[in-house]
């Protein structure tokens, strides 16, 4: 029922990106890092003039672990990632190991709330898998430049086609 | 000179676009806990009932995945600590799940309800029990996806209300141990 959803928006307001964690760490995954704060993705996007690829994702979500598993570590895929700052932003539960410190169930799901809220409120939907790019525009905001709402990527040819086609934004 | 209205333009289609995915409120069509019957005495037991409607296109989980790689794919019921009515026996999940292969996520196996499914648990009215109205408040944590997109758990609070009547009745034998022990505590 949900058909291919390829965007990408031409303009955005000024929003606002969940609170950066201190206690909070990236994690490598098939050998590219992966952050859980966007706040600070952001903050390293506008330093190094990147786009920011957001990942909404979730423990409980199939679909997310097989595009993850099955595409996300393709070459050319893997080629197109290395062009953004990469983020994670799970919605069901936060997994440990973002976490500097071991976190409670109740903090990692807290953040997962924080997450949902945040995708719900930006993006409309709390759809798993949704993938987002971001544009940071100053003072820790950002736009969003376009959303691939595919869910279980069957068309790998245009989730590589969204990731290249926002390079230039 | 139009660069700003279509940029407008396709920020409220991307938008809309987006939302077009039913909400979880439209997706479970319903979702509701009763006691049956609805009319119990002291002593008596009864069954719980917990009905999970989805729209068409939508299927939700067991409580429990025999495949390791699917655990996360489960509901989760939580029920009240004893009080006038004592839940008993073993939580199962219903009968007729399909099962399903998932080798891109290292599933062998897994279980799952097109369309929702209905749980059942035992419950048994204290002997004690005071006439009128007793509500028992369950927790039930809800997954559902269909074959491109989950949700996140949708954590749901539940009321089943029985009314308790009548003369009091022996508890079944079955779940004297259980009441008992439950009432220890």
């Amino acid at each position: 029922m949900y058909s291919l959803l390829l965007l990408t928006l031409t303009a955005g307001a000024d929003l606002s990106p969940p609170p950066a964690k201190a206690d909070m760490k990236p994690a490598t995954i098939d050998g590219l890092v992966w952050s859980a704060d966007l706040a600070s993705a952001l903050a390293d996007a506008a330093k190094t003039k990147s786009l920011v690829f957001i990942d909404f994702t979730g423990v409980t979500c199939i679909n997310c672990k097989i595009n993850e598993k099955e595409v996300f570590s393709k070459d050319e895929v893997k080629t197109e990632f290395k062009k953004f700052i990469r983020v994670q932003l799970y919605t069901d539960e936060v997994p440990a190991k973002f976490f500097k410190m071991a976190a409670d169930d109740t903090r990692r799901e807290e953040d997962a709330e924080t997450n949902r809220k945040f995708q719900k409120d930006v993006f409309k939907t709390e759809q798993l898998p949704l993938y987002a790019i971001v544009k940071p525009v100053g003072d820790g905001k950002f736009e969003a430049v376009g959303i691939y709402g595919e869910g279980k990527i069957n068309h790998v040819d245009k989730f590589i086609e969204f990731l290249k086609n926002l390079q230039s934004k | 000179m139009h660069a700003f209205p279509i940029a407008a333009i396709a920020i409220v289609v991307a938008l809309n676009s987006v939302s077009a995915q039913p909400t979880i409120n439209e997706i479970i069509k319903k979702v509701e806990a009763t006691f049956e019957p609805a009319d119990a005495r002291p002593g008596q037991t009864v069954t719980l009932k917990i009905k999970l409607e989805l729209l068409d296109g939508w299927h939700t989980y067991p409580l429990k995945q025999d495949d390791p790689g699917a655990k996360a794919q489960i509901n989760k019921l939580t029920f009240p600590e004893p009080g006038s009515i004592v839940f008993v026996g073993e939580l199962l999940d219903p009968l007729g799940a399909k099962e399903k292969a998932e080798p891109l996520a290292q599933i062998e196996k897994m279980f799952y309800y097109p369309g929702g499914a209905t749980w059942e648990r035992k419950a048994v009215v204290l002997p004690n029990a005071a006439p009128g109205a007793v509500t028992s408040i369950i927790k039930f944590r809800v997954l559902v996806c269909d074959k491109n997109n989950c949700l996140p758990p949708k954590p749901l609070t539940l009321d089943a209300t029985l009314k308790v009547t009548g003369a009091p009745m022996e508890i079944d034998p079955q779940y004297r141990a259980e009441v008992e022990k439950a009432l220890k505590k």
